[in-house]
């Protein structure tokens, strides 16, 4: 992995140069900001150990603008000063800095500082990867454009209004947020087991091409399934699964592939529930226009208990101006006419 | 007027070499590159600190001491990061005192360093 080392002081940049080099790293030494920010433009440098003080572009200043500005992915910056003092780590981190480290720098705590670094970029790299397998599943059928975006923030906006609620505090907190939020996007990953004949239909489905169609659940659940098995402490890949498998059962039962009820059915999956069909119900599709939000609230309201969790629904009414907020962000671009009209009159 | 005096003990290294040694990962040659590359840069920063002090440039010598502390601290040479911090502390203070004394703990810490330094960057 490259690392780009920013010191204006020869001595502090070969000395951290030659400690990166050591412990495998390949270095680059930028003498200044405005150099370094030229490196990283290029996209090759995830990683930077900056100095705070320099002339002219400071370590800080840098940090704001690689945070100010979209690059190929997220940029791990430590800055390196001799400065003290919580209030100048706290200006630091605000700065958009994510760790510090103190001069004179100590290369054991390099070491672990970039280790640290390497790890959050991992975690990075892992988020994008699921998501791109995701977007994979869903690109052969061109017409769900960017649902998956939408569906992944309408669940964390139901998580997180549940996570306020007394009865769900211990249930959905934090990591249950952000692992929601990362798994929900493979809710439909079994589709790609669906024939194309069945799954781009234009049409409605015959009942043998739906139950075959009803399998995309089993298909996705059984082989996140067999993965979360041989890593059971990636808990995400458990929900992951749960969600695959879960996403089309309904409260009542009547549901599929098991037909289970009420808490039978795990959180997420009713969360993706409501999620999913709020987004179907207000996007475009070949057999049916886009409804606007209050007709799709209408039906989610009308579906509550029987379809949908009430806690779920209830969380979405409570946060219905976020899920417009999201739908407006993730419009797609072939159904913008048809919901833009809708949305305004809401809003 | 008060004078002020960096409160280094003469005790202090003039370079702590298993330190620098060990920020160089083991690494004689970047060592004795790095020292020399401070020594030779050394003298220009002491003049520099010399003008700040003589023309009361506080903010100038807010950079100058700084920039010392920093490079000395990276090759361990202690006491002179000690004087420097001292005087870069004088310099943000925006204290009214005579920094005469401090100018010459700093100066006595530059000699020690010119002194003892030739013994660890000449072979042998």
């Amino acid at each position: 992995m490259r690392v780009l080392v920013v010191d204006d002081d020869w001595i502090t940049a070969q000395m951290l140069a030659s400690a990166v080099e050591t412990f495998g790293y390949e270095a680059t030494v930028a003498e200044n900001g405005e150099e370094a920010f030229e490196y990283i433009r290029t996209g090759d440098f995830r990683l930077v150990v900056t100095d705070w003080e320099m002339p002219g572009m400071s370590g800080i200043d840098l940090c704001r603008k690689i945070r100010s500005r979209p690059t190929g992915g997220y940029v791990y910056v430590i800055v390196l000063t001799s400065l003290s003092g919580v209030e100048n780590v706290v200006r630091g981190l605000e700065a958009g800095a994510d760790d510090y480290l103190t001069k004179p720098f100590q290369p054991e705590e390099l070491s672990v500082r970039l280790k640290v670094g390497e790890r959050i970029l991992s975690l990075e790299s892992r988020d994008m990867m699921i998501f791109a397998l995701a977007k994979l599943a869903e690109s052969r059928d061109e017409e769900t454009g960017a649902h998956l975006e939408r569906m992944r923030e309408y669940c964390r906006i139901l998580a997180e209004e549940l996570s306020t609620r007394p009865e769900y505090r211990d249930i959905v907190d934090g990591e249950y947020v952000a692992q929601l939020y990362l798994t929900s996007p493979l809710h439909d990953i079994g589709k790609v087991g669906v024939p194309d004949r069945i799954l781009l239909k234009p049409g409605r489905l015959t009942p043998e091409e739906f139950e075959v169609m009803k399998q995309h659940t089993i298909l996705g659940g059984e082989t996140l399934d067999a993965v979360a098995q041989n890593h059971p402490e990636a808990t995400f890949l458990q929900m992951a699964r749960d969600i695959a498998l879960s996403h089309h059962e309904r409260l009542d039962g009547s549901g599929y592939p098991y037909g289970l009820r009420g808490e039978d059915i795990p959180l997420c999956g009713r969360i993706a529930a409501l999620a999913d069909v709020y987004d179907a119900l207000t996007s475009k599709r070949v057999y049916k226009d886009a409804f606007g939000h209050e007709t799709a609230r209408d039906i989610l309201i009308g579906d509550s208990g029987t379809h949908f969790d009430p806690d779920i629904v209830d969380a979405f009414l409570c946060r219905e101006e976020r899920f417009l907020e999201a739908k407006r962000q993730y419009q797609n671009d072939e159904s913008e006419t048809t919901l833009a009209a809708p949305l305004l009159a809401t809003v | 007027m008060t004078t002020l005096t960096a409160e280094t003990s003469r005790s202090t290294q003039v370079l702590n070499m298993q330190q620098l040694l060990d920020r160089c990962m083991g690494n004689l040659e970047l060592a004795e590159r790095c020292l020399v590359r401070f020594e030779q840069k050394l003298q220009a920063d002491v003049d520099s600190v010399q003008q700040c002090v003589d023309s009361d440039d506080r903010a100038e010598l807010v950079q100058v001491a700084h920039r010392v502390k920093g490079s000395a601290a990276t090759v361990a040479a202690e006491g002179l990061a000690e004087t420097a911090a001292a005087l870069e502390a004088y310099a943000r203070s925006g204290d009214a005192a005579d920094p005469s004394g401090l100018m010459s703990d700093f100066l006595g810490e530059v000699q020690r360093f010119f002194d003892g330094v030739p013994r660890f960057t000449q072979p042998g």
